[in-house]
């Protein structure tokens, strides 16, 4: 071999190795992003990270997707100002279902057109910046090991991964497959952290204010949390009855919109949800599903928030109410209607007869218990000294 | 009943007895009448400012999209006193070299570069444990993610006096303390005095990423590869020399 076809060969070697190492960091961003203190403090104080952790993000969602795929305005360095992700680019992936380039630009469209979107382009929604972009509510999740996926659903195992492997022989592309579709079989988060995302817009009484929507507090007085709370992996969270079967989480629509799952004449539908993954009531009747889950803005009672006052003093500077009509619940009558007002009381008296009737009864227990312990006493030391 | 201690025992098992009574009870009333209410969520507008003396709880809608916060958070029980003040990230002048700097805060000590070593000066540099404060001959982990940090340190008598340490560390959490109610002329002198062990021109990049820089590496422990790869100084060089260095596009990410 002469010297110049080996120095060719080696060259060609070096090549080989180094896109094979460096397969997901092409770009060889990580030279400076992989140190964990890279970062700034802002002029408003907030923190700038700008570390990527190289093993996790291997094991992350985007774990093909190379930087500037979505840092697409980053072209050399300093970087400069950099403009936020828009996550409707088109990236490099091939979707197998079209063999086109994949992109989320229809999901977010549709997105837009929800309830939590930003309406059309033409017409945006008022204030805009309180409704949730993509990254309040996704982060680049990182995919679990393959022995917690197997906990939680049945047939998810090592050895159906080393099946695949039999044929698909690049374990990268093949954990990742594996992973993506393994995991889509779940529920992305667990009920719980479900309900903490939602509420951590819908019980901000400022922000649902703002949007003239009611909060939903109580949600968190309901069976429905009481089962989550505690561990039921069968109780439904916002998601079972916003987005259930037929249904999409990003087209969640308002109440009044026909395709709402929520909208009056879905409800029973909704609440038997058949075809699901489990049907929740399936005998439901209108009436069973005209209930109210969690009651808009006001608890059990006479409560009142903020968002209460704030609807009040609009409605008494429009007229539409008396300022002194707010005593007694009587802004609750006016604002909820008679029918709601009226149950309401109703609930608030089980409530209240409950709460006396548990206190009384293991309260006159304890009298009982204290006084039977003295008497005891009194009794035996009476004994002992007739006996002495 | 006429054993005493038959009797003294009956007597303290009753008064467990009411005890652990009262406690349910107590426990019953808190359950059924004095609910704590829910906790408050964070709006987005008030995410969680960097604080150093505070670790960073992941809040929904303020995370890390990449999920790398978690390595990057110290206990401010072991923070050096500089950093308690400037906080973890705290270079902020220097727009283009600033984020640089800070990624240096998490394995060397201010004192390293704040400090200027004179000429032939018996100061070395070492490392030590952020935890526990013992000399390290070598550290683990990667990225500069040791959990240690490089100090200078002046040899004393038997053994070192470790730099790091304010000189007036009692004026200094007496500072921190206080900085509130103090003058602002007032504020500026205890600052002066506080600092006055800092050199006015901190180390520079090119004094320690060159040959025969101002850290030897290799004594710090690095491997011949490794010390090589910290003696050169392409970044430095990149933003010095290039106003503006354009990436070379041959890996197609700037398809449109």
């Amino acid at each position: 071999m002469s010297r110049r076809s080996l120095l060719l060969f080696l060259l060609l070697l070096l090549f080989c190795m180094s896109s094979r190492a460096y397969a997901v960091d092409e770009e060889n961003c990580l030279l400076c992003h992989r140190y964990s203190g890279l970062g700034r403090i802002d002029k408003e104080g907030r923190k700038h990270l700008y570390y990527v952790n190289e093993s996790l993000y291997n094991q992350s969602v985007h774990a093909k997707v190379r930087c500037g795929e979505c840092h697409t305005d980053i072209k050399g360095f300093p970087h400069g100002t950099v403009k936020k992700v828009d996550c409707a680019a088109v990236c490099h992936l091939v979707d197998p279902s079209s063999n086109t380039p994949f992109s989320h630009a229809k999901m977010i469209e549709k997105f837009e057109l929800s309830v939590h979107g930003r309406g059309p382009k033409d017409k945006p929604k008022q204030h805009a910046e309180d409704l949730p972009t993509c990254t309040y509510c996704h982060d680049n999740r990182i995919y679990p090991p393959v022995s917690k996926l197997a906990k939680q659903e049945q047939g998810i195992a090592r050895e159906i991964l080393d099946r695949c492997r039999g044929c698909h022989t690049r374990d990268d592309w093949t954990n990742v497959f594996y992973y993506h579709f393994t995991e889509r079989l779940n529920q992305r988060r667990s009920s719980k952290r479900m309900v903490e995302l939602c509420t951590s817009c819908h019980e901000d009484e400022e922000k649902m204010a703002r949007h003239n929507i009611k909060t939903v507090g109580t949600f968190r007085d309901t069976f429905h949390w009481q089962a989550i709370k505690y561990g039921d992996p069968n109780a439904p969270n916002c998601i079972t009855c916003h987005a259930p079967v037929g249904y999409f989480s990003h087209e969640i629509m308002p109440k009044t919109d026909l395709r709402s799952a929520i909208y009056k004449d879905n409800l029973v539908r909704t609440c038997s949800n058949q075809g699901g993954v489990q049907a929740c009531h399936p005998d439901a009747t209108p009436s069973f599903a005209q209930g109210n889950i969690h009651p808009a803005q006001y608890k059990t009672g006479f409560y009142e928030n903020k968002a209460d006052a704030l609807l009040r003093k609009r409605e008494i500077e429009k007229g539409q109410m008396k300022p002194f009509q707010t005593l007694l619940g009587q802004t609750l009558k006016v604002a909820a209607g008679d029918q709601r007002y009226y149950q309401n009381i109703i609930l608030l008296l089980i409530k209240y007869f409950y709460m006396v009737l548990i206190g009384g009864l293991i309260g006159c227990m304890i009298v009982h218990q204290v006084l039977d312990y003295f008497a005891t006493r009194r009794e035996l030391r009476r004994v002992v000294s007739k006996v002495l | 009943m006429t054993n005493p201690l038959l009797k003294l025992i009956c007597n303290l098992l009753g008064f467990l007895a009411l005890l652990a009574i009262i406690f349910c009870l107590y426990s019953l009333a808190r359950f059924l009448y004095f609910q704590q209410p829910h906790r408050q969520t964070v709006s987005r507008e008030q995410a969680v400012p960097e604080k150093y003396s505070k670790k960073l709880r992941r809040e929904i809608g303020t995370g890390h999209f990449h999920v790398s916060d978690e390595p990057v958070t110290t206990d401010i029980e072991s923070a050096p006193m500089c950093l308690r003040c400037h906080g973890n990230f705290c270079h902020n002048k220097s727009e283009e070299f600033r984020s640089y700097y800070n990624m240096h805060t998490f394995f060397l000590a201010c004192e390293t570069c704040h400090i200027r070593k004179e000429q032939n000066s018996a100061i070395r540099f070492t490392w030590f444990d952020d935890k526990t404060g013992t000399e390290l001959k070598q550290v683990k982990g990667q990225n500069e993610n040791y959990g240690a940090k490089i100090v200078p340190v002046k040899p004393d008598g038997h053994g070192f006096e470790r730099l790091d340490v304010l000189p007036e560390i009692k004026l200094a959490f007496d500072f921190l303390k206080n900085k509130d109610s103090y003058a602002p002329e007032q504020k500026e002198k205890i600052k002066q005095q506080l600092m006055k062990h800092i050199s006015r021109e901190p180390v520079t990049c090119e004094e320690c990423h060159c040959k025969q820089g101002y850290l030897n590496y290799s004594e710090l422990g690095y491997d011949a590869l490794r010390a090589a790869d910290l003696s050169r100084i392409e970044i430095v060089k990149m933003i010095k020399e290039y106003k503006d260095f354009k990436f070379p596009v041959i890996f197609g990410s700037d398809k449109k």
